[in-house]
């Protein structure tokens, strides 16, 4: 026979709506991190030395903060560079006057942002044919752990597409960088 | 002194034996699944028995053992997505508590999977007799005397003995076919045991009833704690779930999610079961019935009844086969651990070269199943004698596992704990660390030891069995190791912190292997030495 009672109901629909939620909330998984990239900032080895390519751009600073912070806990040295590019119609160690004092104002502003995280910040003020390189040679020399960019979307292409700097420093950086 | 050119002879060199390991390939779901086989059929053979004994009481006497039962599964979550071994129960007394200890607890968790393969092939075997009077066969018609042994049910005990063999060899081909059979029968199985309880309480539940017996039929103490500790029965095997942890992708994330749900799971289907129960029936028939309760309980759903017995008699054989199945797998990993830690010979570690499984393991433990289940057939009451067995190894198990949880915190705080037992309180140290003491697992710890105690009260052949089974394990650990020239009762001397970046690595789990050697490195900082983990 037949027995209807509304708390049967309400039990039955609590039951079902408890196990599908359970089951709901068991098979949202987070997608997997290949190991490169679980390799947090905050890895075993460390990162003592972080370069960043400086611009006059907030973007920059912004990367300059960042790179502070990849520390945790441990404030990492900073390199920071910038880069005039020279043309190619100019010799190399022509003088830019205009350019030397954009580039050093924006290296003052990088080394007084990275004093208020804690961190030590050596400048290099670069003549380059390519921006790109003169930042790959000083984070040679300097034998740097990371690089850390800072690019506005603003910035970029009108296709979008990360710069020209960028995509040089990711095919020819042999440390890790973050963008 | 001039240079002579000699050919050198070709050497054949022999290809070096590379150890083989476990090979991972369980998801999600059959993670989930591993567990639910296990401890989802309990309630098939748990159902009538607790009612039976807990009488109008079952839903607390339910509510009772699942509350320690989920304690017992947070700290399984936290211990085995820390460690994601095969080992289990026993790979964290072994961590925690040592060499003797994790002993103790394996050959406590194996006489459970032994049990586990025995007991659940013998219902199965029982729900699928269920359809012989179709064929013309009855089952009261191969009941034999056996020398000093009365009513021996030979086909019974044929069919039981030619599952566990056929499941021994589904295991020895692998975890693939394992698996899949877990997913697609554990699928169809939570659907219907879902569906006999969500129209139990549409079409035929009353209220009325449950709440009488609630109040007039409520048992003595002992009655009650005796069917409390019968309850708890209907929710061990979450350890299922540990046991596959070494070949489940992406442990540390999978295992607390499928515990958890698995946990919850089980609890909601074993309360609904029982206020379902109880709410269209009198506990005297589940007592009458308690060889088939679900099948009987479905039998009096309107509409559903017609086809209950039948299919409440497939469900029960299908679920029944894969908890069997669980046992077998269950058992072989963990003596395939044992081995592999020197607690038992090294023969169990043996892997088959083919099919990568612990086939001496698997076979070694098929037979012990066997053996065991025909000396319970030999019994006056095959279920009961096997019952009484399971929860002895179960609940001893289940108190070092507690005990290993609470001493890790204090011993191992640096392996990374994708998922921590609740509710703990911050005990700082002379060193300065603060452990976090888990107050649920102290709980925990109690309820089941308070079991415990009611089950060698109460268990008649558990409280002799039990401890004579536990007595025969120690004494061939002590003959082994003496053999062996390894301490008794100390323990062999193991690099843990490698073992664990092993582990990690082994289960592609580089987060936490990260933050597990970054927090070495700090210790070793703090201590003043150079640590070998830094730009490692």
């Amino acid at each position: 026979m037949v027995r209807l009672d509304p708390w049967g109901i309400l039990l039955a629909v609590v039951f079902a709506a408890s196990l599908a939620g359970i089951y709901y909330w068991m098979l949202r998984l987070s997608p997997v991190r290949p190991p490169r990239a679980a390799r947090k900032p905050g890895s075993a080895e460390g990162l003592p030395r972080i370069l960043v390519p400086m611009t006059d751009a907030v973007s920059s600073q912004r990367a300059v903060e960042l790179a502070c912070r990849l520390g945790d806990g441990h404030p990492p040295e900073l390199v920071l560079v910038h880069v005039v590019e020279v043309p190619d119609t100019m010799l190399l160690d022509a003088a830019m006057p205009d350019r030397d004092n954009l580039g050093r104002e924006a290296l003052e502003m990088g080394r007084v942002i990275a004093r208020r995280y804690g961190c030590q910040a050596r400048t290099y003020l670069v003549h380059h044919r390519n921006a790109a390189q003169g930042v790959l040679q000083v984070a040679d020399e300097e034998s740097v752990d990371a690089i850390v960019l800072g690019e506005s979307v603003k910035n970029r292409p009108a296709s979008g597409e990360w710069s020209k700097m960028s995509v040089k420093l990711q095919r020819r950086a042999q440390g890790d960088g973050w963008l | 002194m001039a240079a002579t050119a000699v050919a050198l002879p070709r050497i054949q060199v022999a290809a070096q034996s590379q150890p083989v390991e476990l090979r991972r390939d369980v998801t999600i779901w059959g993670s989930y699944t591993w567990g639910y086989a296990d401890v989802g059929a309990d309630i098939y053979v748990a159902l009538g028995l607790v009612i039976g004994a807990a009488q109008g009481g079952a839903p607390l006497a339910f509510a009772l053992a699942g509350l320690v039962y989920i304690m017992i599964g947070l700290a399984f979550t936290e211990l085995s997505s820390a460690y994601p071994v095969a080992g289990g129960g026993q790979y964290y007394s072994l961590r925690g508590l040592g060499d003797l200890w994790g002993f103790t607890a394996g050959a406590a968790l194996l006489l459970d999977y032994t049990i586990d393969i025995g007991l659940f092939a013998v219902a199965s075997t029982g729900y699928i007799n269920f359809f012989l009077p179709y064929l013309g066969i009855h089952l009261e018609d191969f009941v034999y005397a056996l020398g000093p042994f009365p009513n021996v049910n030979v086909l019974w005990l044929g069919e039981t003995v030619t599952m566990i063999l056929a499941l021994r060899w589904l295991n020895v081909r692998g975890i693939r076919e394992s698996s899949m059979v877990n997913e697609v029968i554990g699928a169809i199985d939570l659907c219907m045991e879902m569906s006999i309880v969500v129209f139990g309480l549409v079409l035929a539940w009353n209220p009325d009833l449950l709440l009488q017996q609630w109040t007039l039929e409520f048992p003595e103490p002992h009655r009650f704690m005796y069917g409390f500790s019968l309850a708890i029965i209907s929710f061990v095997g979450l350890e299922s779930i540990s046991q596959a942890a070494q070949e489940t992708r992406r442990p540390a994330t999978i295992i607390p999610r499928t515990s958890i749900a698995l946990i919850f799971t089980v609890f909601i289907l074993a309360m609904g079961f029982s206020v379902v129960g109880l709410g269209i029936l009198p506990w005297q028939e589940f007592r009458a019935h308690d060889s088939d309760p679900v099948a009987y309980l479905a039998s009096h759903i309107p509409y559903l009844g017609v086809i209950a017995g039948p299919f409440a008699a497939f469900l029960g054989a299908t679920i029944l086969f894969i908890s069997s199945n669980t046992g077998v797998m269950g058992a072989s990993r963990l003596i395939f651990s044992m081995s592999h830690f020197r607690l038992v010979g090294t023969w169990f570690n043996h892997v088959h070269p083919k099919y990568r499984t612990p086939s001496n393991a698997l076979t070694a433990f098929g037979w012990v199943g066997i053996a065991l289940t025909v000396i319970a057939f030999l019994t006056p009451s095959v279920l009961d004698t096997l019952a009484n067995l399971y929860a002895f190894g179960a609940t001893l198990g289940y108190m070092l596992v507690f005990v290993s949880l609470i001493r890790l915190r204090f011993t191992d705080p640096y392996t990374p704990r994708p998922y921590k037992v609740p509710l703990n309180v911050p005990w700082k140290q002379k060193d300065g660390r603060v452990v976090d003491v888990p107050v649920l697992a102290i709980l925990g710890l109690l309820g089941v030891s308070s079991i415990f105690i009611t089950v060698i009260i109460t268990h008649e052949i558990g409280r002799i069995a039990g401890p004579a089974w536990m007595l025969v394990c120690l004494a061939y650990y002590a003959w082994y190791r003496r053999k062996n020239g390894l301490p008794i009762l100390g323990n062999v001397p193991r690099d843990w912190e490698q073992e664990q970046v092993n582990v990690m690595t082994s289960a592609e789990e580089f987060e936490l292997l990260e933050e597990y050697k970054q927090a070495l490195v700090r210790r070793d900082k703090e201590r003043g030495i150079k640590s070998r983990w830094e730009g490692r």
